[in-house]
């Protein structure tokens, strides 16, 4: 019996610690638009998510990247595989010419599967 | 009177493991399930525009502009002045306005939205989902640097 449920405790603090690490890697302090006419997609754990906060300040899967950076990283994922997602989380309050400006950097690198993350309940909290 | 002697039994004592057991395999399956479960997240698909539009020498002008300010007020065109600069004033019932030019172009004509420059994100995804929620199929956004509501009276008259 013993052996049993050191391999139960084992499972069990894989799953804690391995849930747990997954929420802290691509956290940044930002608040989507509201949406109406948003679509319910299934997440993709292998998309690319960049992040604009109201300041102006970009990130790349949870880190802060200068426009240099920005445009190295797109250039690399383009030539890795242009059809991956990317995923912008923009917050509510970032000025629309900073979005645009990273849309048309995917666009200009071929980067064509893009989506607007938007508010959601059961995620967010204001 | 005899007195009823219990048996220690010393040598049986053991803890009991089944509620144990049951209670630990009970946690692992939570978050074996709250782990693996996919849940939806919610976003708007975008279509970039293609290469060709930069390059192309004429100005594609199939598409009817609307504005929105940066405090979120919608804006309808007006008149363009000889200089080919469109007037835009604010819409007081933008809906309404809006299912005209619906009923009169359709809703695969495309319509552009000219944004100020400034604006939140947030008035831009009300806009669009305004004109998404009407019907219109082909919403396209462009930045604007000029205030809208400052077309009329900045418009040159030499």
């Amino acid at each position: 019996m013993g052996p049993l449920i050191d391999c139960v405790f084992l499972l069990l603090i894989f799953f804690l610690v391995s849930t747990m690490f997954k929420k802290e890697d691509r956290d940044i302090n930002i608040v989507p638009p509201e949406s109406d006419s948003a679509v319910k997609l299934p997440p993709d754990d292998r998309q690319v998510v960049v992040g604009i906060t109201p300041e102006g300040e970009v990130f790349w899967q949870g880190v802060s990247v200068s426009r240099t950076d920005l445009h190295a990283r797109l250039r690399t994922q383009a030539e890795d595989d242009p059809e991956k997602r990317i995923r912008l989380d923009a917050d509510a309050q970032a000025p629309f010419e900073l979005v645009v400006e990273v849309l048309d950097l995917c666009q200009f690198r071929g980067l064509q599967n893009v989506g607007i993350r938007t508010y959601d309940d059961r995620y967010n909290s204001k | 009177m005899k007195r009823r002697q219990r048996k220690r039994s010393s040598g049986n004592c053991e803890v009991i493991l089944s509620p144990l057991i049951d209670c630990v395999f009970l946690l692992l399956i939570f978050f074996l399930v709250t782990s693996m479960i996919k849940r939806f997240e919610r976003q708007i698909p975008v279509n970039l525009s293609d290469g060709s539009s930069a390059i192309s020498v004429e100005a594609e002008d199939d598409s009817y502009p609307i504005g929105v300010s940066r405090d979120g007020t919608m804006f309808g065109p007006g008149e363009k002045n000889r200089y080919g600069v469109m007037s835009f004033s604010p819409l007081s019932d933008p809906d309404g306005f809006l299912r005209n030019v619906l009923a009169d172009r359709g809703t695969t004509a495309p319509i552009t939205v000219n944004v100020e420059k400034g604006t939140p994100f947030q008035a831009v995804i009300k806009a669009q989902d305004r004109l998404e929620i009407l019907g219109f199929k082909k919403v396209r956004f462009r930045i604007r640097d000029a205030a809208l509501a400052s077309t009329d009276a900045s418009l040159r008259t030499n």
